[in-house]
């Protein structure tokens, strides 16, 4: 990460600091600093100083939670799938964070252009790349991955993120074409995030969905090649020798499966495993921890409670307002959160540098002013009951995932608050995959969830009005217009006042209610060395710098 | 005998086809479907048309019936969640888990005859009553606690043993590692085990040693030592034996609690897993897996009676 690009981007958010300090900071965790984390008094411990020559050889020992699957297609298991796959698959491009934007770089690809309409993209690949088993990649196994990303009879993942994608053309060999339903100026960073190409000659005619067999032995083109898959166990990957990019320093990287939480501290503690990211509640266990390195990276996200758009009551802006403004967002964040958050105001992280709008709205926890709100709306206060003029009372339905003990903690602090205000407020807090079910029926008033998202401002998948990712049924014809010219103007200017616009309308408007942007806590061995500070879905992009000190 | 092992075996299979209906019926129930339906990150039409394409839309006698016709032809289907066949997991699954509860339950057989044994001859001495607290220790204490205590002190502190999974990663095979790995879960599974049969051991000798024959054999001028291990025992085996059959199953449908803390790659977490993301193949197979062993082990118990006390007949 570069120490310049976080100076232009903290003098833009008004800190100003000096070129030793940015050092400092960046090995902190970088933009949290900027937007005012709490560092002093629980200050994490930098990196030492890296040593001077990185030595090859060894092994790496990550953990993940649950059981990988080495597709990226479909990536049943979502997180662990990804961190596997980063390894050993390669996207057309990757992106890096340069003077506060976001910038694709090459990575399968090593060039591509647009026509100016922005409708048409041409990529060119690197010459010479061959996949883990010696057959040369081209273009045509390019075609082959976003035919079946987009093929709707396969269970792709991740296809809200291409779904600009119409058709796609073989040119020759090495030059593959995408022609767009609508112009799309983020598709260079858009392909960088989870579009792996996967090798046509093994997957063609096989079952997308479940290809059993190519699981046995997948096959990438990334710096490490699947070596074993132990169930319930552990997925080992080897350096790939034949690696068009830098060699990678280590032997191989195994991903130790862990689901017990504690279990993962422990053996961090006990120096079995060389990275797990941990929660705020877990800190203090590993603080002081002898062989042990602690730090923060940001993480493209937010949490936020979704709010049903289909209840009436919930429909009126000042209603939304009010909810906004009894909770104590900066409370959450040092109480709740230990600090490892900031405030967030809009869906739009900091991090993404000149697209993020530090002058939005926001709503300061203040109970009597959101009684107010409430007020204008029609909603009055009759001893400890809220009502309206045909005297229903005002109830919630909040909805959290169980097992989550800090959303826990939220979910009963909000419902704390709104009750203060006279609002019934009912706690359903079931597991996982029936929260995720009630979510996705509207079956809640108020539900707390996140986003981790693309680093691009864009916004379309889960806030246009016909988006089929649009959990909350929230419709706003003014934004569809504004979403729908901001991801497809050209001029990055432009783009860049959109989104600001986009930003200011929905802190105004609040299709949901913004909390905050979580950091991620890695909890890292001292043996480790050359991971780059950022989050880990990030990070592992880079895995072949990743060495060990013996 | 031979007519009687076949009555067994018809009842099993009607046995395992109740077992199947129930269990299928049960996680049909259950709220929520397959968790790879529950991703915020599909669109609402591709989560609907995944559900078609798997079937999971059709009546629930219909799922039922493709799924037994596949079973039948020995398809088990593929686990939602890993795209792995459902065989597959469980074999590789199994054998861990059979090492580690199977080791656990052997240690503590072994250690809790002659205990239970001694306690019962030397009622209320210092023994019996250290004995008494350790099992009162022991089936009262939760394993996950016991579990993270034995990690931080054997594992974080001493740095004398592994605090999880099979085998130390990037290694080659080895007995010694394996066995280091086995330490500290099959130590936390006796401590449970051991309470149990301990205390079964003990009562049974304690009926057993005021029988009329026990008295007999003592009138003959047979030494202690043989009124206990010739006559005694081997009467005061049976509930122990019957205990032993309930902790067989138990120790092939997994420990998922101890697997959990311990990282270890077993059928419980297996099982457990396959429960809460609702991989309905996976659910059905472990199920089915377990129940065989349960109707085998019962059917063992049935035989083992026969052999301990001559009385008990089968047929």
């Amino acid at each position: 990460m570069k120490i310049e690009g976080f100076q232009a981007e903290l003098a833009r958010a008004g800190v100003h600091v000096s070129r030793r300090d940015l050092i400092r900071y960046a090995a902190l965790g970088g933009a949290a600093v900027a937007a005012g984390m709490p560092s002093a008094g629980r200050t994490l411990a930098a990196q030492d100083a890296p040593a001077a020559q990185p030595t090859p050889g060894g092994i790496w020992r990550m953990a993940i939670a649950g059981n990988p699957t080495a597709y990226p297609v479909t990536a049943p298991g979502a997180l662990v799938d990804l961190l596997v796959n980063k390894t050993i698959y390669n996207n057309l491009t990757q992106y890096k964070l340069t003077e506060g934007a976001i910038e694709p770089v090459p990575d399968l690809a090593e060039s591509w252009e647009s026509n100016p309409e922005l409708s048409q993209w041409t990529f060119k690949l690197r010459p010479g790349v061959t996949w883990h088993d010696g057959a040369p990649v081209t273009s045509a196994d390019v075609q082959f991955t976003f035919q079946t990303l987009l093929n709707p009879e396969v269970d792709a993942s991740a296809r809200g993120v291409i779904s600009s994608i119409d058709t796609v053309e073989v040119v020759d060999d090495l030059t593959v074409r995408f022609n767009l339903k609508y112009p799309f100026a983020p598709l260079p960073v858009m392909l960088g995030y989870n579009q792996a190409i996967v090798p046509k000659h093994l997957l063609e005619g096989q079952d997308l969905n479940q290809p059993v067999d190519f699981l046995r032995a997948p096959v990438g083109t990334g710096p490490f090649m699947f070596k074993e898959l132990s169930q319930g166990n552990y997925l080992e990957v080897q350096a790939n020798p034949n690696y068009f990019g830098d060699k990678p320093l280590l032997d191989g990287i195994i991903f130790k499966v862990i689901t017990d939480g504690n279990a993962r501290v422990a053996q961090i503690r006990s120096g079995e495993i060389d990275l797990t990211v941990v929660d705020p509640l877990q800190v203090e266990s590993l603080e002081g921890a002898s062989g042990v390195v602690l730090r923060q990276a940001p993480q493209v996200n937010y949490y936020f409670f979704a709010v049903n758009h289909t209840i009436p009551r919930l429909q009126d802006v000042r209603v939304r307002q009010a909810l906004a403004m009894a909770i104590n967002k900066q409370a959450i964040v040092d109480t709740v959160m230990k600090g490892y958050a900031q405030v967030a105001n809009g869906p739009t992280h900091p991090f993404l540098g000149d697209y993020f709008n530090p002058n939005v709205q926001t709503y300061e926890y203040s109970p009597e002013q959101a009684a107010q709100l409430l007020a204008e709306a029609g909603w009055t206060r009759d001893g400890d009951v809220l009502t309206n003029a045909q005297g229903e009372r005002f109830t919630i339905l909040l909805n959290g995932p169980k097992g989550y003990p800090i959303l826990e903690q939220i979910l009963v602090y909000a419902q704390q608050e709104w009750q203060n205000l006279g609002i019934e407020v009912t706690l359903d807090i079931p597991e996982w995959s029936v929260h995720l079910e009630e979510y996705h029926d509207l079956q809640y008033d108020l539900l707390l969830q996140w986003w981790v998202t693309p680093p691009d401002p864009d916004l379309y998948d889960h806030y246009f009005s016909e988006s089929s990712s649009n959990w909350w049924a929230y419709k706003n014809p003014e934004l569809d217009q504004l979403l729908v010219q901001a991801r497809s103007t050209p001029d990055q200017q432009q783009r860049v006042q959109l989104y600001h616009q986009i930003q200011e309308l929905v802190a105004r408007e609040l299709p949901v209610l913004y909390l905050y942007y979580q950091q991620e806590i890695q909890a890292l061995s001292a043996r480790t060395q050359g991971l780059p500070e950022m989050g880990y879905r990030d990070a592992l992009t880079y895995a072949e710098q990743i060495w060990v000190t013996e | 005998m031979i007519a009687y092992a076949l009555r067994r075996l018809l009842q099993a299979v009607v046995l395992l086809f109740i077992v199947s209906v129930v269990t299928f019926a049960l996680i049909h129930a259950a709220p929520g479907g397959p968790a790879v339906l529950a991703n915020p990150d599909l669109g609402r039409e591709q989560i609907a048309r995944m559900s078609e394409r798997m079937g999971l839309d059709d009546p629930l006698p219909v799922q039922y019936l493709r799924w037994l016709g596949n079973v039948v032809r020995g398809d088990f289907g593929v686990s939602y969640s890993t795209v792995e066949p459902v065989p597959d997991l469980i074999w590789s699954r199994l054998p861990n888990t059979l090492l580690l509860t199977g080791l656990a339950l052997v240690i503590a057989i072994a250690l809790a005859v002659p205990l239970g044994v001694l306690c019962a001859i030397r009622r209320n001495s210092m023994l019996d009553r250290l004995v008494a607290g350790f099992t009162f220790f022991g089936v009262s204490i939760p394993v996950f606690w016991l579990g993270i205590v034995l990690i931080v002190l054997f594992s974080v502190q001493l740095r004398l043993l592994p605090g999880g999974g099979i085998s130390t990663l990037g290694e080659d095979f080895s007995l010694v590692d394996r066995l280091k790995h086995l330490v500290l879960p099959v130590s936390v599974l006796v401590v449970g085990n051991l309470a149990e049969l301990t205390r079964y051991t003990r009562s049974g000798m304690i009926s057993v040693l005021g029988e009329d024959y026990v008295r007999t054999a003592r009138a003959k001028g047979i030494e202690e030592r043989g009124v206990i291990v010739g006559h005694a025992l081997r009467n005061a085996l049976v509930p122990v034996v019957t205990v032993i059959g309930v902790l067989l199953p138990r120790a092939v449908s997994g420990a998922a609690i101890t697997e959990a803390v311990f990282s270890w790659p077993g059928m419980g977490r297996l099982a457990v897993e396959a429960a809460t993301t609702r991989d309905y193949p996976v659910v059905l197979a472990t199920t089915l897996t377990v129940a065989v062993v349960v109707i085998f082990s019962s059917l063992v118990t049935d035989l083992v009676y026969g052999y301990l006390d001559p009385r008990i007949r089968l047929g």
